[in-house]
């Protein structure tokens, strides 16, 4: 093939040549390759239309020209690189707007050092620590009905009042305990003075407890009244430890005092079932904190509320759990939820 | 003409207009399409004539871009119109061709087609003698055995075919 093609060099092309001098055989395979490829050429001769190539160089001199002045496509990543850089700011914008970043700085650290933030979840209390029925809070000197089932257990109005009373005695406020007196006396649910009322170690968040905490008293209200017990008895440096927990409670920051300014300004007559004012909540704050009753449960302010809220988040409160007698579960009945309207952190 | 002038650029343009007009038709058969091929290939030598190596002969380098882009218009062909290059209607013939030349050389063009494609490409463009061994070889970025081979069992599977014909 390559001597058909002229490929060889002139040494081997000689000695080609000589053997097909010889070799009949080789030589009638070469003519046969040859023919074939003059007919082929001929087959394959390529007439162009007539002018054709008289315009060719100009009709690419003219492509080359519009090549040149035809703008270029920018590289995808200059093109469309800053939408991925936008995307991610916006989304970091939402985030950060929507979260409130702003206001929990460690938050934001946590999450900017991708770690996960714990919820503040308080251990499982201890049977002893059961934090019970809690009391509800009138307004300023206004006795109100109950605006759950008024009928309640004596017995249990009683414990309740046994409790307040225990309470009223750790309280450095001395009109806590007349208030429980009369309470216990009257059979009703009478309001003590909102400032007399800010620590007792136990908040009643309920008008009306449940017939659950109606059939077993609640742990916590023996511990105070065993505590008192003690007291009279000669209590032992553990319960002393215990009550002090539960007592002095921390000076009013500035945001209670205004609240309570303006629970004065309103005059501080409340309906039945009207959620608690933020002055209570203050007070329900400081026990939470005071008592470390786990986060759990929230509660959702309605809009006709609003107005009584105060944000925890002022006050660095997260959400309260409320634990039902006997430890049980963190689903608070209904009228706990309307008796307390405690707004979140948005 | 690295410098970018397009004006010294037309010399070469002329020089191997033919050639190239002429590889991309054969390989697609058809005018238009040879045409495109052939204005886009020295358009593209153009814009790359930086990356020309000049130790090979220009034709060669323009013989690869021109292959290259044939191969992207026969797979562009053979995707939008999945037919065989064999099934090609037989319109390629030069019309001042007599009849009876006209219709063998469309049977040998056909045989041609029929080839197995690795062997069309060497013996097409050795068609014209204009590119040696080496240079196919570079052009199809194949050894030259290979292109010695192709291009004799090409070439032994045709004349018989060829001898029918004729």
């Amino acid at each position: 093939m390559a001597f058909l093609d002229g490929q060889l060099d002139v040494t081997r092309r000689k000695a080609v040549e000589e053997h097909l001098k010889a070799c009949l055989e080789c030589r009638s395979l070469l003519e046969s390759l040859e023919w074939a490829e003059r007919e082929v050429a001929m087959a394959e001769k390529v007439e162009a239309p007539e002018g054709y190539y008289q315009t060719f160089a100009s009709r690419v001199a003219n492509r080359i020209a519009e090549r040149e002045l035809a703008p270029r496509p920018r590289p995808w990543l200059l093109r469309w690189g800053w939408l991925p850089a936008a995307a991610a700011a916006a989304f970091a914008a939402v985030v950060i707007l929507s979260n409130d970043y702003h206001r929990q700085p460690h938050l934001f650290e946590a999450a900017r050092k991708r770690q996960v933030i714990p919820i503040p979840i308080a251990p499982e209390p201890r049977p002893t620590e059961t934090v019970s029925v809690l009391e509800t809070y009138y307004a300023e000197g206004a006795p109100v009905a109950p605006a759950a089932p008024a009928a309640q257990p004596a017995e249990q109005e009683k414990d309740l009042a046994a409790s307040r009373t225990a309470a009223g005695a750790a309280s450095p406020r001395p009109t806590a305990d007349a208030k429980a007196d009369e309470i216990s006396a009257s059979g009703e649910l009478a309001g003590p003075k909102t400032k007399a009322r800010e620590t007792t170690g136990m908040v009643d968040m309920t008008r009306a407890p449940s017939p659950k905490a109606a059939a077993e008293p609640p742990a916590a209200y023996d511990r105070l009244a065993m505590a008192e017990k003690r007291k009279a008895e000669g209590i032992s440096v553990e319960e002393k430890a215990d009550k002090e927990q539960a007592a002095s409670p921390p000076p009013l920051p500035a945001e209670d005092k205004l609240l309570a300014k303006r629970d004065a300004d309103r005059g501080g007559e409340k309906k039945a079932g009207e959620a608690v004012e933020p002055a209570r909540y203050t007070a329900l704050k400081r026990v939470v904190q005071t008592r470390q009753v786990a986060v759990g449960r929230v509660l959702l302010p309605s809009a006709a509320d609003s107005d009584t809220c105060a944000s925890p988040g002022v006050y660095g409160v997260e959400a309260v759990v409320i634990y039902l007698p006997n430890g049980g579960g963190a689903v608070p009945p209904p009228d706990v939820e309307r008796a307390v309207r405690i707004c979140l952190p948005q | 003409m690295l410098a970018g002038d397009r004006q010294a650029y037309n010399p070469l343009v002329e020089r191997y207009q033919r050639a190239v007009y002429a590889l991309a038709r054969r390989m697609l058969r058809d005018h238009d399409q040879a045409d495109e091929v052939a204005q886009e290939t020295f358009v593209r030598a153009y814009s790359s004539l930086r990356r020309y190596d000049g130790r090979y002969r220009f034709y060669t380098w323009i013989v690869t871009i021109a292959t290259n882009l044939c191969y992207d218009a026969l797979k562009e062909r053979k995707r939008s119109q999945p037919l065989e290059l064999t099934e090609e209607p037989a319109s390629d013939c030069d019309p001042l061709e007599d009849a009876a030349g006209s219709d063998s050389c469309a049977r040998i063009r056909a045989e041609i087609d029929h080839l197995p494609p690795e062997q069309r490409q060497v013996l097409l463009l050795r068609v014209d003698r204009d590119l040696s061994y080496q240079e196919i070889s570079r052009a199809l970025k194949i050894p030259v055995g290979s292109v010695m081979s192709r291009l004799f069992r090409a070439r032994q599977k045709l004349a018989p075919r060829i001898k029918e014909i004729l």
